[in-house]
């Protein structure tokens, strides 16, 4: 029971770290909080398991769910800074446009991979090993690794820097001649190709993907990246990579116990929005205990 | 060099009781200009400051830059000429990013900003010798998010990033007003020090009249969006504060009671 805990820990950790990484691009480094997510998310399923259906490499089918969702997060941006409309209002309207987007893809509301090679079964052929939750793991450990570095090292570069200018400071940054409206979009495009690929593989670990299971993405990744960051308290950009990953997989251990000590599955959401606000109000809440205490000893004078 | 032709503003723009900020001024910059501009709250100092940055477009005029039209120019297009430090010093650093990595973003004003690496052992060594004979002790603090340093440091910093890439124009907004006064005067040093070696054309808003006329070699005076005195270096070395409050009176026609200027004119800083 203990090593299960463990697995299904690991595995969906990891596979919903792509999204909280993605996440934490746009809502902390660029300070926009973007629910194009909760589409770009089965967008990337959808164009993925379509591509595989119809017999295409699942690797280029997943790269394909990339380029999606670049696409996606490209158009929330075009959205709120040509457009003028605001960051909430821009990322749901892509979202609620993908939905029907989504549908118009899969032709129906969900798509069995069960029978279809998915990019993992591939990877444990060229190893001359059996596909097992074992291998999704590495796959995924391999993977997430692999983004860390090149988000770290983007995050530095001279654009990386400009981007994460662009949601510190917008003002300054524009003041040395930086195009913020560019910034944000590339900014946004990227992380919602992030989410896309972790749509993309997410459908191809379960076995199907289905136009409703990006509902509600956007709080799982930023649960995973508030745990990440008030857990491991990171002090450099590329620790808090690393935090926000590891705040993905602590996440799912929370789950896995919370399901474990007999949580109906549908209470998943609630939990998951009860966790948040109370992460988000802890600092807040700080104040009011020190208040109630005073209070409580004032009374009592 | 700045030339700026009927230029009228108004805020907010389209409402009923809009009200003018900068009422059709005419205003010239030459070359090695150090201007320093002063005038009550609301005389539109800001705003000028803003025009001319591209923070937002004149409702009517023409603005000139070295003999191009830059009126409609985006604010980032122009930041290649221009250099800016405003009041707060929050405003001219990002305070969730390192000090090498605020200075390395100043290096590349104005440039294309591409995935080479922002901060190299080059370049820091280049941003220590920057920063040492400031006195602060910023070059050893180089790792060091923006956001620990004082108010203080964050404006000898904002100062440097405005100034590294030798700007054309340096916009200076009330930029020791937040300060206390012996930092404030650090700042100043450190601003006609930048200002001097980098022979940089600069307009410096100020509320402090002994400030305005001590410095610079031209100073104006604002009131109610219009430019009511200008004075160049020879006028203006002779003149004192009670002088400049004489001529406030009589261009504008009112008594002098800007609160914030009486305080400040007893020659402190």
């Amino acid at each position: 029971m203990l090593l299960s805990i463990t697995t299904i820990t690991f595995e969906q950790g990891l596979a919903y770290a792509l999204l909280a990484l993605a996440v934490y691009l746009s809502f902390r480094t660029l300070n926009f909080p973007d629910l194009t997510v909760d589409g770009s998310f089965p967008l990337g399923g959808a164009v993925a398991a379509t591509l595989m259906v119809g017999g295409t490499n699942p690797f280029v089918a997943t790269l394909a769910a990339v380029g999606a969702g670049l696409v996606a997060g490209t158009f929330t941006g075009l959205l709120n800074t040509k457009l003028k409309i605001n960051p909430l209002l821009s990322g749901i309207l892509t979202m609620i446009g993908l939905y029907s987007i989504n549908l118009a893809i899969m032709g129906r509301s969900n798509i069995s991979l069960l029978r279809i090679d998915s990019v993992f079964d591939k990877i444990a052929n060229v190893l001359g090993v059996s596909a097992s939750t074992t291998l999704v793991i590495l796959t995924f450990a391999v993977l997430v690794t692999l983004i860390i570095i090149i988000l770290a090292r983007f995050l530095h570069t001279n654009m990386g820097l400009a981007i994460r200018a662009t949601g510190d400071n917008s003002q300054m940054i524009r003041g040395l001649g930086v195009d913020t409206d560019k910034t944000k979009i590339v900014g946004l495009s990227l992380s919602n190709g992030l989410v896309a690929l972790s749509g993309a593989l997410v459908a191809q670990d379960q076995g199907f993907t289905d136009v409703g299971m990006g509902i509600g993405m956007i709080i799982i990744g930023l649960a995973s990246v508030i745990i990440g960051e008030s857990l491991f308290r990171p002090k450099t950009v590329t620790w808090t990579l690393v935090s926000v990953a590891g705040g993905s997989i602590v996440y799912r251990l929370f789950v896995a116990v919370a399901l474990r000590l007999g949580m109906a599955p549908g209470m998943l959401k609630l939990v998951t929005a009860l966790l948040v606000i109370a992460v988000l109000a802890a600092p807040r809440y700080k104040g009011m205990w020190q208040q109630i205490v005073r209070w409580w000893r004032r009374d009592r004078a | 060099m700045l030339k700026l032709i009927g230029v009228t503003k108004w805020f907010p723009r389209g409402s009923v009781e809009k009200v003018v900020a900068l009422n059709n001024i005419d205003f010239t910059v030459n070359p090695s200009d150090f201007i320093t501009i002063i005038g009550s709250n609301g005389a539109g100092k800001s705003t000028l400051l803003n025009l001319i940055a591209g923070v937002y477009c004149p409702d009517s005029g023409k603005i000139m830059f070295d003999n191009k039209d830059i009126t409609r120019l985006a604010e980032y297009r122009r930041s290649m000429y221009i250099g800016r430090v405003y009041q707060d010093p929050m405003m001219g650093t990002a305070s969730m990013m390192s000090v090498e990595e605020n200075m390395a973003m100043a290096m590349l004003r104005g440039r294309r900003r591409g995935l080479g690496r922002g901060v190299n052992t080059k370049l820091r060594e280049q941003f220590r010798e920057a920063l040492a004979p400031l006195g602060l002790g910023l070059e050893n603090r180089l790792k060091h998010d923006v956001g620990t340093l004082s108010g203080g440091q964050r404006q000898t910093l904002a100062i440097v990033m405005a100034t590294i890439s030798k700007p054309a124009l340096l916009l200076l907004d009330e930029h020791t007003a937040s300060l206390d006064p012996k930092t404030g005067r650090t700042i100043l040093e450190l601003t006609e020090q930048v200002v001097k070696q980098g022979n940089i054309t600069t307009l410096m808003v100020t509320h402090n009249m002994e400030q305005a006329l001590r410095l610079g070699n031209r100073l104006i005076v604002m009131d109610a969006g219009d430019i009511i005195v200008d004075l160049q270096a020879e006028q203006k070395s002779r003149l004192t504060v009670s002088d400049l409050i004489e001529q406030f009176e009589h261009a504008s026609g009112k008594r002098f009671v800007d609160d914030s200027l009486l305080l400040r004119r007893k020659g402190e800083d």
